[in-house]
């Protein structure tokens, strides 16, 4: 019985630990604003679990930005002075569980903005949102999201769609029409490789191999990557998390592969030259490194990423920057349209805020398209001779 | 030497040993007799520490070695050649031998002697030295069996029915051997069931019921008793 | 042709991984009926003590790899002797449970320690090697051998020291190294110790191939229990040939199949092997 008890107390202490391991960050209630009242943003994502790292990341940049509005001096309402608060639900990855956020975050919390950093959870949300009166604000590059025609979701990233054909077109030209496809069979890069395939051979290319395998499940990746090889590509279509990712591009380059790498937008540069280095990186097309992107104004960029660097000690990505010129638009636009409970009217201010002043905007949003999305282009980088090269355009597709 | 004094062991409720007191004198041959079940393995499991006494102590010499751990009890100088013998028996006949020795490992001198005395008790070991102990015939394991405890050097062996499954002739072997090692000085104390042989060998005897010791004596007494012809005996 | 060359090769080095964190687990196994199934993270300790011996106080490789084995042989016993063995005498479901809480344990700990992001050792022999057109870096060459050596090492320990013969000895007959004054005690400490080695050493040699984060030991926990169970529990030799036999059914299984169904080559294997030799490959007599 007392050796039950002692196995009852580890347990405990391991979930215990465990739980303080999730839910870091989430209630911490702010005491010096006792005047002002509290406006909850509502956030809804995996904090535990095997995507508990996406979630918490994601938050990161959401709450950097509600952290910026408070410090210079919160909202003001209709004449009544608010300071928001980030107010984080666990749904695991979960649509279900992501919809139930929603509803608990609208009803309990009077959230009437909602950000939610998967597909899933999102499209779950588009069910009822607009009956319910809230507005979802998206980071999924999910195509169908933007064919869905929902009036109150504001979609972030581009669509991942956008990037196929500028790919396809750069890669085909510099390294040949042979591909072998080797992507991350998670959902995200089934999809892009249903999208990307019948692209390939439509601009004439063949694919050699289509084997999109588990990036996060597999100990060693070096079998795929010579069952690939063996089909003599002159390119691969990789991609999934930037580190795994990395460790599929290394195996490749180390059985000998000289070829060129479509990199599918989940996976960063940045991140990827970290572990393995440039030259593995020669010939591949993928997302700009956000650090360097030249569009915004350089003095905004270089300060939020030297303040994340010293809040969170890594370098930002979109991620980051994306939820927090969002967060900084939001107050603006709460202040315009004079209401916390109309999301509509929220949602059409934000249309009218924007652009914000470039000198506090980090990724210099541009506006929103009338389906809901940022009119920002996307960037791509083709990597040669060691460097990232002028950008690529790439066009929002909605 | 070894006393052992109202001794009690039980398995749950129920009592493998009642109150059990014995005496095993120095250099003697002492065997304990006692039908299938009566607990001769229960009291030898216990002085070798393998089972923890309800009730009682046991005592070497005059110092308590019940609660000591099986190593510290070998340490002490009491090795058991268990019933079934417990061999290692994918490992050789040597090796089998050697640990045998590994409490007094450090010894390598002695250890080589006791090697050499336990394969001129038994030739055939040497022969077999690397060969798996499982591969060996019945007989020849309980040797390697007996030769691994005789490698500690005990003061006190306890043996625990060494003759079980054994043809007659191996038998009568293995007892001759067993006397042999008592007239060098090893005091034995023998489980038996096989009453007859092991009386002609012993020099006293306790005979055992139900976890309880009924009748205790020399072993020309113990033989010369009526009952215990007809329950151990047979004739 | 040339293809199943390659596969041939990355079979050998996931197999030499998985060997040397099976036959931790199956040591521990034969001694103590535990499927430990904290091992796996104990192997993520290793790599995180690896990497950070190589990385912060810039040790060499090989002595970053020897000092990890001892650091996780001390934390191996200390977990015996905190988790298992006080539930000794208790039913096994007990040490099932403290196993799982010791798993959570490891876990939640890197976690809150190191981050939950993917880490990278630093390659020390990161030149890519052409044998007769199979391409790989010396690193996997590096793990096959080490392993091979290792396997060596622990045959040598076990089969030609007494002290090491006491592990095997216990694994063969319990009562039996009780009564030849085997202390039992010793005897878990060292077998945790060594095994918690062998994973430390596994988690430094596939360190530089891999990444490193915390939940790393869970897929590896996986893998080593389908070899043990398929080699036959707690048998040596069975571990070995399990290990091999899976990886090189991993590498190869990729080859022939589409990725989807490669982890069901090694289950059919493990079914086919299970309803020839229900015990297993090499299951010991008589258990
Ligand atoms: N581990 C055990 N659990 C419960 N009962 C046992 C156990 N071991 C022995 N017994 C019982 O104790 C009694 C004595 O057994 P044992 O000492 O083996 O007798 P013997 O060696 O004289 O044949 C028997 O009734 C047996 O069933
Ligand atoms: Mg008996």
């Amino acid at each position: 019985m007392k050796r039950f008890v002692k196995i009852m107390i580890l347990l405990t202490l391991a979930v215990a630990l465990l739980a303080a391991a999730g839910c870091g960050g989430g209630d911490k209630d702010s005491g010096q604003a006792k005047e002002a009242k509290v406006l909850n943003i509502g956030f809804t994502g995996p904090l535990s679990g095997g995507a508990a790292f996406y979630g918490k990341d994601i938050l990161t940049g959401l709450e950097m930005g509600v952290e910026q509005v408070n410090a210079s001096g919160g909202v003001t309402v209709a004449g009544e002075k608010y300071t928001l608060k980030v107010t984080s639900l666990d749904d695991r990855y979960l649509p279900n569980e992501a919809a139930t956020n929603a509803r608990r975050l609208v009803k309990e919390y009077n959230a009437s903005i909602i950000f939610c950093p998967h597909s899933g959870g999102i499209a779950a949300m588009q069910e009822f949102n607009e009956v319910e009166n809230f507005l979802i604000a998206a980071y999924s590059s999910e195509p169908k999201l933007y064919a869905r025609g929902n009036k109150l979701t504001l979609l972030l990233p581009p669509p991942y769609n956008s990037y196929i054909d500028p790919f396809i077109k750069k890669t085909m030209a510099e390294h040949g029409k042979k591909v072998a496809m080797i992507q991350s069979n998670a959902a995200y890069g089934k999809d892009w490789g249903t999208l990307f395939a019948p692209a390939w051979e439509k601009a004439g290319g063949t694919i050699t191999i289509n084997s999109p395998f588990s990036y996060n499940t597999e100990t060693d990746f070096a079998p795929y990557v010579s069952k690939a090889l063996a089909t003599k590509p002159e390119v691969l279509f990789v991609g999934g998390a930037s580190q795994p990712t990395a460790m599929v591009i290394k195996q490749a380059r180390d059985q000998g592969f000289k070829g060129g790498l479509i990199v599918l937008d989940q996976a960063k540069f940045e991140d990827m030259a970290d572990i393995i280095g440039m030259p593995a990186l020669e010939g591949a097309i993928g997302i700009y490194p956000y650090y360097m992107n030249p569009r915004p104004d350089k003095a905004a960029r270089d300060k939020f990423v030297s303040d994340y660097k010293t809040k969170y000690g890594k370098r930002p990505t979109y991620e980051h920057v994306w939820h927090y010129e969002t967060a900084l638009a939001l107050g603006k636009a709460l202040e315009k349209a004079g209401t916390v409970k109309d999301a509509a009217k929220i949602f059409e201010s934000m249309r009218q805020v924007l652009p914000l002043d470039k000198s506090i905007a980090p990724i210099a949003i541009e506006g929103v398209s009338p389906k809901g999305g940022y009119t920002n282009l996307g960037m791509a980088a083709y990597i040669k001779n060691g460097q990232y090269g002028d950008p690529i355009d790439i066009p929002r597709t909605e | 030497m070894l006393e052992l004094e109202n001794l009690s062991v039980s398995f749950g409720s129920f009592m493998a040993l009642r109150s059990v007191s014995m005496e095993v004198r120095q250099g003697e041959l002492l065997v304990l007799l006692g039908a299938n079940g009566a607990g001769k393995t229960t009291l030898l499991k216990t002085i070798s520490g393998l089972l923890r006494p309800s009730g009682g102590v046991i005592t070497l010499q005059g110092k308590k070695i019940s609660g000591l751990s099986p190593s510290q009890i070998v340490r002490h100088g009491i090795s058991q050649c268990a019933e079934g013998r417990r061999l290692f028996a994918q490992m050789s006949v040597y090796k089998n031998l050697l640990l045998g020795a590994y409490t007094c490992r450090k010894d390598k001198k002695g250890v080589e002697k006791s090697l050499a005395y336990v394969y001129s008790l038994y030739p055939i070991l040497k022969e077999k030295e690397n060969d798996p102990a499982g591969s060996l015939s019945g007989g020849q394991q309980q040797m390697v069996a007996i030769g691994r405890a005789l490698m500690a050097r005990p003061g006190v062996l306890l043996l625990d029915e060494p003759s079980m499954g054994l043809a007659p002739l191996v038998v009568q072997q293995m007892f001759d051997t067993i006397e042999a090692i008592n007239r060098e000085g090893t005091t034995i104390l023998l489980a038996e069931q096989n009453a007859y042989t092991a009386l002609k060998i012993a020099h006293r005897a306790y005979v055992m019921e139900s976890g309880a010791v009924v009748m205790s004596g020399s072993s020309q007494d113990i033989a010369g008793n009526e009952q215990i012809r007809q329950a151990y005996i047979g004739a | 042709m040339e293809l199943y060359f390659q596969q041939l090769l990355n079979g050998l080095t996931l197999g030499s991984i998985y060997c040397l964190v099976a036959l931790g687990l199956t040591l521990i196994y034969g001694i103590m009926h535990i499927p430990n199934f904290a091992h796996g993270h104990l192997y993520m300790v290793g790599a995180y003590c690896v990497l950070f011996l190589c990385t912060l106080y810039g040790l060499n490789y090989w002595m970053a790899i020897l000092i990890s084995m001892v650091i996780l042989a001390v934390i191996g016993i200390i977990m015996e002797r905190l988790v298992f063995h006080p539930l000794r005498d208790s039913p096994p479901t007990n040490s099932f449970i403290a196993a799982v809480g010791a798993l959570l344990f490891l876990e939640a700990g890197a976690t809150v320690l190191w981050g939950a992001d993917y880490r990278r050792m630093p390659e020390v022999f990161d030149k890519v090697v052409n044998i007769f057109g199979i391409m790989a870096t010396q690193q996997r060459l590096v793990v096959i051998f080490s392993a091979l050596a290792l396997m060596g090492a622990l045959y040598l320990f076990m089969k030609k020291t007494l002290i090491g013969s006491t592990i095997e000895a216990m694994s063969q007959d319990r009562e039996g190294a009780f009564l030849v004054g085997i202390d039992a005690n010793m005897v878990s400490m060292m077998t945790f110790g060594v095994a918690s080695a062998l994973a430390a050493a596994a988690a430094g040699l596939a360190g530089p191939l891999f990444l490193v984060f915390p939940s790393m030991g869970g897929l590896l926990i996986i893998k080593a229990f389908v070899i043990i169970v398929l080699g036959g529990m707690g048998s040596i030799p069975g571990a070995v040939a399990g290990a091999y036999i899976l990886g090189l059914a991993e590498s190869l299984g990729a080859t022939v199949f589409p990725a989807e169904y490669k982890d069901l080559v090694a289950f059919i294997l493990l079914v086919i092997i299970l309803s020839i030799r229900p015990t297993g490959l090499f299951a010991k007599e008589g258990r």
